[in-house]
């Protein structure tokens, strides 16, 4: 694995406890197949015990990455859509045009793109903070939720 | 659900959310915390109960014995099929709220405040397991 891939893959926990703490009681999974099995999101949250509010996240290890993702993830199918990238990597031009918040928004209709910036602190350790939080997209995914839930079990829940 | 059932049912279920949301914060330091972590769990767990009679009744219980909502909400189960296990959690929880807010003994950070904690969480989550009126239901304070 490189380092870039390890990065990825240990952001998931700092950017899932960002969640948990700003959500009721979510169930958590990893690299998702969602919404149907041939596409895959980083992180599914399903907030209120896997029966609420869906949120997507996509984990990059750059911002600039992150933020020429953005078209992608406002194409997928969630409530509340989210970009995670490493704080280190935000350039001037990253960050003012997250500031500005205009690729945030879609054309038309509600909803913005969140923005949780993911920081290394004391040693190894990380943590996750929103630096702009997702307004709520339209959309209802009950039917596809229950399908989903029915043949996945998430890495993590409060059961 | 009615619109006037759906407020109130929102009203209440926000009530818990602040508290369960408090009750998180505080037991960052459960050393200095445990009483009122202990408390907000109940009170939590109580507002969540009410919620769901109301998406499901359109009434709650109003009675002081906060057991006779327990009971209203086994009757709720019954007539509907649910298992009523979850509902284990908000008895352990209802049975101590007079001891957590006006009790002359310690709390015990594990016997009472985290386990109080624990219930809240299983409880919560078993009622939106089985009552998705209460889930889905967008939030108030969105």
């Amino acid at each position: 694995m490189t380092e870039t891939q390890r990065l990825y893959e240990r952001a998931k926990e700092p950017v899932s406890q960002c969640m948990i703490r700003r959500l009721l009681l979510p169930s958590v999974y990893w690299d998702a197949p969602w919404p149907t099995p041939d596409r895959q999101v980083d992180l599914l949250v399903v907030d209120r015990a896997g029966v609420g509010d869906v949120h997507i996240v996509e984990i990059k290890r750059r911002a600039a990455d992150a933020i020429k993702a953005i078209p992608q993830v406002m194409a997928i199918p969630a409530q509340y859509k989210w970009i995670a990238f490493y704080a280190d990597t935000l350039d001037r031009k990253t960050e003012s045009a997250i500031a500005k918040r205009k690729m945030l928004f879609p054309d038309k209709g509600p909803g913005c793109v969140g923005v949780i910036a993911i920081e290394r602190t004391t040693g190894s350790a990380m943590e996750a903070r929103i630096l702009v939080p997702a307004e709520r997209f339209p959309g209802s995914y009950d039917e596809e939720l229950q399908l989903f839930s029915a043949t996945h079990k998430p890495d993590i829940s409060f059961e | 659900m009615e619109s006037v059932d759906r407020a109130k049912m929102l009203h209440h279920r926000s009530r818990s959310d602040g508290f369960l949301q408090a009750m998180r914060v505080l037991a960052v330091n459960l050393e200095a915390h445990g009483n009122a972590v202990a408390l907000l769990a109940v009170h939590a767990a109580i507002s969540l109960g009410d919620a769901v009679m109301l998406a499901c009744t359109g009434r709650r219980s109003k009675d002081q014995d906060h057991l006779a909502a327990v009971d209203a909400l086994r009757r709720l189960c019954a007539s509907r099929g649910i298992d009523p296990a979850g509902l284990n959690h908000l008895s352990w929880l209802v049975a101590r709220k007079t001891v957590f807010a006006y009790g002359d003994k310690r709390l015990d950070l594990n016997d009472d405040v985290r386990r109080a904690q624990l219930n809240v969480e299983r409880f919560a989550t078993w009622a939106y397991k089985h009552f998705k009126e209460i889930a889905r239901a967008e939030r108030s304070h969105d």
